[in-house]
This record gives C-alpha cells, sequence and structure tokens, in this order.
C-alpha cells in the first residue's frame, strides 16, 4: 500500500544517482564547455534552432508570440517548450547535471539563486542590455553573487485589494499606515465582517512575501552593509513579527491563514481585504463577473511602515545556459523580448506587466486605474534575495512568525532564532 | 520481493535438472532484477555514498567532485531541532496510529467474520474502497469535514461541544491525520484479520461454546492467540508503512501548524528540496535504520511465536 510514496522517493535519489553516473562517463573536462559567458552579442540576426524552456500561460502563449521575433529574423527557428511550474527546479537540476539543456528558460525570480548555484546559468553578456532601463526591484533580483544572470521579462508587485462597498458602510479610506491599517481592519470587523485582513499563514502560504515587506517598511534590510551576511536579528524584525501577528492575536486575521476559503471570504464580505498581485483581478472577476469588481473592489499600494511601504516583487527573467548550443541566438531573443515594444504587446497578448520602464508609456496601461496603482506600487519594491540560502531560511521565518502569531514566543526570541538559523546557513554560496 | 526467485525452488532431485531450472528462474526474474538495480538499489547505494559527503545543489555538475565528510551529516541531522521535532511527531503518529488502525482492522474482520453474513461481500469493498481511493481526492473532502465548521464539528456542536479548527490548532493537527491514516489502512488489516480469522477452524469455536465459553472469552483467550502471527504481520506491514507517512500531513496540512504534523519523511522531502542532497539523505538513512530496527524487532516476535 506504501509502495507508491516509496516508489516516488526513490525515483528522485535515483535520478541523482543516474544524472552523478552520466558525468561520470563524460569526465571532467567537459565541465569547461561553459564557453558561452559575457562574450558580446553583435546586431546581426539570429539563426539557427534556438530552444526556450518557459512555464504556465507564458509557456502556452511564447510559441505564437515569438513569431515577430523569427519575422525579423528568418533564419531562426524558436522552439518553445512548455513545463509545469511544479516540475520547473527537477527538470533544470536534471538538465544541468545530464548536461542536457535548452538555450534558453524563463526563470521564476525565487528559483534564480538555486537556478545560479547549480552553475547552469551564463552571465548576461556585456552591453545586451540597459538595468537602468528595467524597474528597479527586478533588475536588482537578476544580480546573484555579483554577476547578473538573467534579462528581466515580466514583474508583478503585491498591492492592497479591499472591498470598497463595504469600505465605504464602514466609513473608512483606503489606509496609507500601519496603524491606518489596523484601524481599517478594526472597522471593518465591526462593520459586521467576520475578519479585517486576509493574510498568510506558516510556510505552506509562503507567508514571508508578506512578512519581508513588513520588515522592509520598517527600516531592515536582509543583509548587513558588507553583504556577506544576514541581519535580521533587530529592531525591524521585531516591529515586524509584532505587527505581522497583532492581526492574528487581535482577532483581526483568521490564524488557518488564507485556507481554503480566501477567495470567497472576499466575495462573500466575511474576510474584506487582502494583499496580493495583479492576478487577483482576473481571478475574482471569473468568480463575479467584471461589473460586479469595478463596483466593489477597490486596488490600492499597500501601506507604509516608519520607513517606506515596498511591496514583494516578483514575475520571471529570461536566461541563457552556459552549455547552450545556440547561446548567441537565444540572447538575441532575450533581447528581443525585453525590447519596449515587445514588452507592450506582449502585456497585451498576457497582461503580464513590463519589466522595461519604458514599456509603461502604453495606452492600455495608462488608461488602467488598477495597473497604475500597479506602477505607483513597483516604485517601492522588496525584492526576495538572491542567495541560495533564502529559500530554507524563509521556511524558519515563516515557522517563528507562525508561533508568535500563536503566541507561543515573543518576536524578540523570534528575531534571535531566526539570526540562529541564517548563522548557520550562510548565504549558501 | 525475495519469493520471486526462491519460490522457483526445484523439488525434483538430480543436479543437471536442478540447474537448468535454476537457469530458467533467473531468467524469468531478470526483468525484476534488473529494474530493482537501476531503480532500487543503485538510488540506495548511492545514497548511502551520498550521506557521507557534503553534495548539495551546488555540485550536481560534478557530483565527484565532493569532501567526504564521515559523519558530520547524522550529528547534524541529530542537532537539528527541527528534526528532532519531527521524529517526536513521528514516534506520536505511529504510538497512537497503529493501535488504532490495528483495532479498527480486527474489529471490522471479527464483525465481518462471525456477526455478518449475508452482505459480507458488500461490507469488504466498502470498508476496503479507502485504500484504494486518491488521497488527493480523500484529502479534500476530509479537510472541508474538519474545517472549522465542518461536519465534526456541526455534529459536536450538537451535543454541545465547541470544537477546535482541527487542521489549524497545533494540539489537535496532528490527532485528526492520524485518523484520517487509520481510516485509510483500515481496510488492508481487515483483508489480512478476515484471512487469518477464516483460517482458524470453526469447531474449535464450537467446542468452547458448548464449554461455556462467552463471546469476549472467546475472543480474548483464543482468537487472540490463535490470530497472533497474523497480528504480528499486520503489525509490521502498518509500521513499516506510518514510520514513512508522509502523504498525509503533504495533503492535509503541508506539516503545518508550526510544524506540528512535520514528520521525518516531510522533513526529509524539505530537505531536498532545499538542495541539501547529503544532509537529506544522511536522514533518510536515519529514517531507514528506524524502520530496519523496529522490523527486526517485530519479526524476531513473529518468529519466537511460531516455533
Amino acid at each position: 500500500m506504501k509502495l507508491g510514496r516509496k516508489a516516488v522517493a526513490v525515483g528522485i535519489v535515483g535520478l541523482l544517482a543516474l544524472t552523478a553516473c552520466g558525468r561520470a562517463d563524460e569526465g571532467s573536462a567537459d565541465r569547461q564547455t561553459g564557453a558561452a559567458t559575457t562574450t558580446t552579442v553583435d546586431d546581426s540576426p539570429a539563426t539557427g534552432d534556438i530552444t526556450v524552456w518557459a512555464m504556465g500561460e507564458e509557456g502556452e502563449k511564447l510559441p505564437d508570440f515569438v513569431k515577430g521575433f523569427t519575422d525579423e529574423n528568418p533564419d531562426a527557428k524558436v522552439q518553445v517548450t512548455t513545463i509545469p511550474w511544479a516540475d520547473v527546479m527537477t527538470k533544470f537540476q536534471t538538465a544541468v547535471a545530464a548536461g542536457t539543456v535548452p538555450d534558453a528558460i524563463m526563470i521564476g525570480t525565487s528559483f534564480m539563486p538555486t537556478m545560479v548555484s547549480t552553475g547552469g546559468l551564463a552571465p548576461v553578456p556585456d552591453g545586451l542590455v540597459e538595468s537602468a532601463d528595467f524597474v528597479e526591484g527586478a533588475a536588482a533580483s537578476t544580480v546573484a553573487d555579483g554577476v547578473e544572470y538573467g534579462v528581466p521579462w515580466y514583474v508583478e508587485t503585491r498591492v492592497m485589494y479591499y472591498r470598497s462597498d463595504l469600505a465605504e458602510a464602514a466609513g473608512v479610506a483606503a489606509p496609507t499606515t500601519w496603524e491606518e491599517l489596523t484601524a481599517f481592519a478594526e472597522a471593518m470587523k465591526a462593520n459586521g465582517s467576520t475578519y479585517g485582513l486576509q493574510l498568510p499563514m506558516g510556510d505552506a502560504e509562503d507567508s514571508t512575501q508578506v512578512i519581508l515587506p513588513f520588515y522592509s517598511q520598517a527600516g531592515g534590510s536582509v543583509f548587513n552593509e558588507a553583504g556577506d551576511a544576514y541581519d535580521l536579528d533587530n529592531q525591524a524584525m521585531i516591529d515586524a513579527l509584532n505587527y505581522y501577528a497583532s492581526f492574528f492575536t487581535e482577532g483581526l486575521s483568521p490564524l488557518a491563514g488564507y485556507g481554503d476559503t480566501q477567495n470567497s471570504a472576499f466575495v462573500d464580505g466575511s474576510d474584506p481585504a487582502f494583499i496580493s498581485g495583479p492576478w487577483m483581478v482576473n481571478v475574482l472577476a471569473d468568480m463575479q463577473g467584471e461589473d460586479w469588481v469595478e463596483q466593489n473592489v477597490a486596488t490600492v499600494p499597500v501601506p507604509a511602515g516608519t520607513t517606506n511601504n515596498d511591496s514583494y516583487i516578483g514575475g520571471a527573467h529570461l536566461g541563457v545556459f552556459n552549455e547552450a548550443k545556440n547561446a548567441d541566438g537565444a540572447w538575441k531573443l532575450v533581447r528581443w523580448l525585453a525590447e519596449p515594444e515587445t514588452q507592450q504587446e506582449w502585456y497585451a497578448a498576457t497582461n503580464d506587466l513590463p519589466a522595461v520602464n519604458s514599456a509603461w508609456d502604453d495606452e492600455a496601461l495608462t488608461a488602467n486605474p488598477r495597473t497604475q496603482v500597479l506602477q505607483e506600487q513597483l516604485k517601492n519594491t522588496i525584492a526576495p534575495p538572491t542567495v541560495p540560502s533564502w529559500d530554507e531560511l524563509s521556511a524558519t521565518i515563516e515557522t517563528e512568525a507562525e508561533k508568535v502569531a500563536n503566541g507561543q514566543v515573543t518576536a524578540e526570541d523570534a528575531a534571535t532564532t531566526i539570526q540562529a538559523k541564517a548563522d548557520a546557513l550562510g548565504l549558501g554560496w | 520481493m525475495t519469493t520471486t526467485t526462491e519460490g522457483r525452488r526445484p523439488r525434483s532431485v538430480g543436479a543437471v535438472h536442478r540447474r537448468r531450472q535454476a537457469v530458467v528462474a533467473w531468467l524469468f526474474a531478470l526483468p525484476f532484477v534488473a529494474v530493482f538495480s537501476v531503480f532500487m538499489l543503485g538510488p540506495l547505494l548511492a545514497s548511502f555514498g551520498m550521506s557521507f559527503s557534503d553534495l548539495t545543489i551546488r555540485d550536481i555538475k560534478t557530483p565527484f567532485a565532493v569532501n567526504f565528510v564521515g559523519l558530520d551529516n547524522f550529528a547534524q541531522v541529530f542537532q537539528d531541532e527541527l528534526f528532532r521535532k519531527a521524529l517526536v511527531n513521528t514516534f506520536f503518529f505511529v504510538v497512537v496510529g497503529i493501535p488504532l488502525t490495528m483495532a479498527l482492522g480486527l474489529a471490522l474482520a471479527v464483525a465481518l467474520n462471525s456477526g455478518i453474513e449475508k452482505f459480507r461481500s458488500v461490507f469488504r469493498v466498502g470498508f476496503y474502497t479507502p485504500v484504494v481511493t486518491s488521497i488527493v481526492a480523500v484529502a479534500v473532502v476530509w479537510r472541508f469535514i474538519l474545517q472549522d465548521s465542518g461536519l465534526v464539528n456541526t455534529v459536536l456542536g450538537w451535543v454541545g461541544i465547541n470544537g477546535p479548527d482541527w487542521l489549524n490548532d497545533s494540539t489537535w493537527a496532528m490527532p485528526s491525520i492520524i485518523v484520517m491514516a487509520a481510516w485509510r489502512n483500515m481496510g488492508t488489516l481487515m483483508i489480512i484479520f478476515l484471512a487469518g480469522l477464516q483460517a482458524i477452524p470453526r469447531d474449535v469455536y464450537e467446542a468452547a461454546e458448548v464449554d461455556g465459553a462467552g463471546a469476549w472469552r472467546r475472543f480474548r483467550s483464543m482468537t487472540v492467540p490463535l490470530m497472533r502471527p497474523t497480528l504480528l504481520l499486520g503489525a509490521v506491514l502498518l509500521s513499516v508503512g506510518f514510520l514513512q507517512v508522509f502523504e498525509e500531513p503533504f495533503v492535509m496540512t503541508k506539516g503545518g501548524p508550526v510544524n506540528s504534523t512535520l514528520t521525518i519523511s516531510y522533513y526529509v522531502y524539505n530537505q531536498f528540496g532545499y538542495g541539501n542532497y547529503a544532509f537529506a539523505s544522511a536522514a533518510a538513512y536515519v529514517l531507514f535504520a528506524l524502520i530496519a530496527a523496529l522490523a527486526a524487532v517485530q519479526f524476531r516476535l513473529l518468529r519466537s511465536k511460531e516455533d
């Protein structure tokens, strides 16, 4: 009865073992073939086959979209393979270990440090793009260990959504500070809602995507000044943890976190506010219709702490493999995808927000008040740290924050525990 | 698994004949041996070797250019507070879950064997259904049942009990998972126990009944002793499975709240996810050692009673 599970576990180990064997046969000399590094990419048309891995909706839309590229570069052929988000890391690792990589890959921003640490990705060639052209937080999150490994493709950031009809009934306006957010949630609750604000809980719901911005809003920065170690046991962390926990201890947010009822609680008004990404507009419209969203859902920038109103920035970059067969063609495709006009067309095709600042002139974006809010929020963002150990450290932060919210430990002790874990892990390079 | 080869041991005399049979037997076993070697034995050995190295995701391009670190990983595993928590959680799951599941399985088997005669096969299929149902589908239903305002709390409300938010309460999450696991696995034990019960001759019971032994007395003094080998078999199978518990917390609670349902397998899974392959392998081998030790104890018990 338990064979299925065992087979999976053994399969994972097996995969590793098999790929390990593959490398052994090829010998170590093969490692040095990563010759695609930092060569310059000229302006001549791209040629040959270019293979790309992309995930989710982007992976589905990209095959048709690249016709614009192949029209300009008739000798190039782009082949896109769509991968489910859940399989990306496994496939990436297997490909790097076995040397069966494609040319380019879409990189979810949070995967960046892990992918870089495998040694599979090539640095961005000098002069390919100008990092100042990109949304600041996105450009920063392409840099790992001091080197640029990706070109921003599209961005998303988190903004606050709330039921404008209920807020009006409760007599509150959009909160702009921490104190106002608490008062806002209290007023919503007093108005008859069960809770005032939806917040994620624990590792399962990636609560660092909210806690990290709180920390930044309170004036904290993840690393010390030299940038060679975590610096998390400080007043900003204590403030962030206490602020996060206060919503739970005061009954303004359910201890269960989002749970299975996140969207329905928003729609039925029992939990009428949350902080999330641009995709939520479509999710809510699918549930209730666009008119309902238009009339009842407000989108505003996240409230500010003592220092700023930074919000989590995510999205995806594009990278090219060290062992890419057609690195030149792949970089040219990446460069094309990062051109302002292409970015605007891509927004039209997918609703993915442009990572290039100048692409935001597009009327489709400027005419939409919700995307305007997103653009404003993009000026103040905090990207997940691009170090390999962040993934593991964030699980500790999430658990410690959960303990504070449950009243099991104080924020001071939690901050100490987090720092101890951070010291034990190091940055992970 | 070894019975595949042993079962074909020739019964007739004659060395040549026997050798030919052995060759044929190995031919038949070859596909299994090949698959087993490539997908089980190889990885098992590889991860064993890995557990003494410092291999992480950074080394996947050069998996042999790693350092030998001896037992460092194992020492670290035991020093990790989270692992110790997972260890305690897993023991709690096993210590409470196994007796509960065994009791349910035995109760069902006894009921089907003696009381219910007419619709036996219907009930047998019914109670076995959880075993063959996809856990992902089952989890959705159980999550609804265990919700704050779900079926369990509604029923408890009728008798004036204000039930907790089962899966989001760090005290009640693990007990909830145990009940679900017991429900999922009792069918397997029921089938095993039912077979054991049916192997006990009827006339033994009839004789006891004539001597004036009541139902409970017959169960205590006859069924349980006669069933001992079967019960032990059930316990071995169950504890090997339960020590590796992963699916239930994965689909129900993701190891939360506050790691209260984090099990050893889940811990290993997380460590693999973080790219700490050597460390994860070491933790997996700690689990392996636990299972091997427990199984050895149980097999010893099983054998001594058979003699």
